[in-house]
């Protein structure tokens, strides 16, 4: 008898734990909105500024529950485009403009024209950025954060070896520098200091680093009308700068991406390049403050200009199918106050993620960062930069072909670089074929 | 003669030597790095013999929850789909080998060497219909799902391995089990498969190692993070401007030591079972 009302008893106890947890879910969580979103900022200090802002807007909107979840770059295109075939797309994800159009093409996205004027209104969005997600009369991603390259370089190494801790300002005085600062320093035959820090592998970290010299140049991918414009000779120039430089950027650099990049400037091998202002944080947890940033080179007689990236969100159609839209939008709203979005800019990745609208560049929330505040100047210099910055094949103002996103993803640039850098073609060819290629990928 | 011989070995050996530098040397950095600090790291100063080790990149792994890492649950998720893959491909794998090799049907050489010829296709071909069918059994974002696909994988190449075993053994002693009243289940489980166990065995850890390296599928699949397999957690310490280096190569080391800590005592019969495979 006792035997059996021990199993009895236990049964009991186990349904009602299960009623009241039913009860618990019915009463408290049922009206609860779940939101899910997909980001590709895998570095654990990232994640966890994205899940302080989280906590923070479910504290305010405590009837809505965001989860985070982290795909990775080298996923994010296969991954997304196969969830919007198969429907199961988040509710919304982070892009940049190339991204953004595949998602577009593929049809998994919804126009944002409402939010975007809005918080243009309320904060004012940097016209650099906001463009590059226009297209067919609608914006496709609200921007939130931007990105922007800066001419970074060790100042204790220009004084040491260029007798000055001025930067150079011409892509000539950026020679004469990189080849004063090319350093054998113990005579032992081998180079310790590159003067440079470039890349020729087949990669978008190439691709990032020519054009921010081809942008100086005023090289555009596409004209007005989306037609090939490669073939011209500021492309040729900037190439040829880029061959000049290259003498005395590292030789294994014919392979390198942006971790050997990134490894190598901190380790004291590199002395200046064109990069992400991000290094500050690596500078700064090392004990190491000898890191400035300046506006990238010009040629004589070019344009001021930089690469940027605008990292933006779209919003899939699952999210208005699933009724939560609104909710979206309420997030969206939140995470771009300036307050909430210094969160996502300078302490997720200082330097490396800038304020995209003039009210979150002017807050002291950005400010105030530790980081922020010790490369200050540096910080500035990006910041202000954002405004200057164009992306390869959105130079102007608006989507001119769609088809840049294949362009890209098919490395084309960085096709044109190892031509002219491991290939040693005269580059006028590599212009040329490269203009070939973006003809092909544009039918 | 002698001279010869021994110039021939003496190459010989060279020749492993060489082979094993190039296919282990690898290993070797990613581990000795493992216990090098950051700065270290950083600057490139990394030697075979660690002038200071340290624990500081395998610490956080285990013991602080960055955000929404956690190494743990990436290493208990890797083993629990790479088991339920190897425990569900060995049945699959015995129930078709056995058919395939008792069972004269029309079309079954064809079905054979239709289970090799499958991997001749790219599977990158199948990451579209089979997220789509995933998503129609609502299997997306689930270690079901992914035990699945990696079965689905495993699966034909271990049948047309234990196809080999069972046809080397010899039909009379499963007439003699049917004499003694054991009916077709009975013979496959208490007399065939305990002929085939290393067989079974070569099938099983196969199917364990692919499950425990797939990141293609596992990456198109699998959106929680608590549900991440280690090649997808690793990933999450590398970013395209931001590497976390220690801790991606502390994360690294743990990936294939416990594979190594299965495989090792098993390697054995391993070699045995694939070499037998391929000779039956």
């Amino acid at each position: 008898m006792r035997l059996k009302s021990k199993p009895r008893r236990l049964t009991c106890i186990l349904l009602g734990v299960a009623v009241l947890v039913l009860i618990n879910g019915v009463a408290f969580g049922a009206d609860k909105v779940k939101l899910t979103f997909w980001h590709h900022e895998a570095p654990s200090h990232r994640v966890m500024a994205f899940q302080k802002a989280i906590d923070m807007f479910e504290k305010e909107h405590p009837n809505i529950k965001v989860k985070q979840e982290v795909v990775s770059w080298g996923d994010a295109w296969p991954k997304t485009l196969s969830a919007i075939r198969a429907g199961t797309t988040p509710d919304f994800e982070f892009d940049i403009p190339d991204f953004n159009l595949s998602a577009y093409m593929a049809g998994g996205i919804i126009p944002v024209d409402d939010i975007v004027k809005e918080i243009d209104e309320k904060y004012g969005y940097f016209k650099s950025n906001v463009g590059m997600y226009r297209h067919d009369g609608h914006y496709w991603g609200v921007p939130i954060w931007t990105m922007v390259f800066t001419w970074l370089y060790r100042p204790e190494y220009l004084k040491e070896y260029v007798g000055t801790t001025d930067p150079p300002k011409t892509w000539d005085e950026v020679l004469d520098y990189a080849k004063k600062l090319t350093v054998d320093k113990d005579g032992d035959g081998k180079v310790d200091i590159y003067g440079i820090g470039l890349t020729a592998s087949k990669s978008l970290c190439t691709q990032e680093f020519i054009w921010s010299v081809m942008t100086t140049y005023g090289v555009r991918i596409y004209d007005e009308n989306g037609k090939a414009n490669f073939n011209t000779p500021q492309t040729v120039k900037a190439l040829e700068t880029y061959k000049k430089l290259w003498e005395y950027a590292p030789p294994a650099a014919t392979g390198w991406i942006w971790g050997e990049i990134e490894m190598n400037f901190a380790g004291g091998k590199i002395a200046m390049m064109p990069y992400f202002p991000a290094l500050q944080k690596r500078f700064y947890d090392a004990g190491n403050l000898d890191l400035e940033g300046a506006e990238l080179p010009v040629p004589g007689g070019g344009q001021r200009s930089t690469i940027i990236y605008p990292n933006a969100i779209m919003i899939f159609k699952s999210a208005e199918k699933r009724g939560v839209l609104d909710e979206v939008k309420q997030f969206i709203r939140f995470i771009m106050k300036p307050e909430v979005n210094a969160i996502l800019t300078a302490e997720q990745e200082p330097g490396g993620f800038l304020p995209v609208t003039e009210k979150a560049a002017e807050s002291q929330a950005y400010w105030d960062n530790k980081y922020i505040s010790a490369f200050k100047n540096l910080n500035k210099v990006a910041v202000n930069e954002v405004k200057n910055g164009t992306l390869y094949g959105f130079t102007h103002g608006k989507v001119v072909n769609k088809t840049i996103g294949d362009v890209i993803g098919a490395n084309t640039l960085a096709e044109v670089v190892q031509k002219v850098i491991i290939q040693d073609e005269d580059p006028k060819n590599a212009a040329k074929w490269g203009h070939k290629k973006i003809e092909e990928l544009s039918d | 003669m002698v001279t010869r011989r021994l110039i021939k070995r003496l190459l010989l050996y060279l020749a492993v030597l060489v082979f094993l530098f190039v296919c282990l040397f690898p290993f070797g950095w990613v581990l000795t790095g493992s216990f090098h600090s950051l700065a270290q790291i950083m600057e490139g100063q990394i030697h075979w013999i660690p002038k200071d080790p340290t624990l500081e990149n395998y610490i956080p792994l285990f013991f602080s929850k960055m955000g929404i890492k956690n190494f743990p649950v990436y290493i208990l998720n890797s083993l629990m789909i790479g088991c339920a893959t190897a425990v569900l491909s060995s049945i699959i794998a015995a129930l078709g080998g056995y058919g395939l090799s008792r069972y004269e049907f029309y079309g079954r050489d064809v079905l054979s060497r239709m289970m090799l010829f499958i991997y001749v296709f790219p599977v990158v071909l199948l990451a579209l219909p089979i997220n789509e069918s995933m998503a129609k059994l609502r299997l997306v974002d689930s270690r079901l799902g992914i035990i699945l696909i990696h079965t689905a994988l495993a699966a034909p190449f271990c049948t047309w391995l234990l196809r080999s075993f069972f046809d080397s053994i010899p039909k009379a002693i499963e007439e003699s089990a049917a004499v003694d009243g054991a009916n077709k289940i009975q013979t496959l489980i208490w007399i065939v498969l305990p002929l085939a166990a290393p067989g079974v065995l070569t099938a099983a850890v196969y199917s364990l190692v692919s499950s425990w390296g797939e990141q293609m599928f596992a990456s198109i699949l699998i959106s929680s993070d608590t549900m991440k397999t280690l090649p997808l957690g690793i990933a999450m310490y590398t970013s395209e401007q931001y590497i976390e280096w220690g801790q991606l190569l502390a994360g690294t080391v743990l990936t294939f030591v416990p594979l190594l800590l299965i495989f090792m005592p098993l390697s054995k019969h391993f070699l045995q079972g694939f070499m037998e495979g391929a000779l039956k």
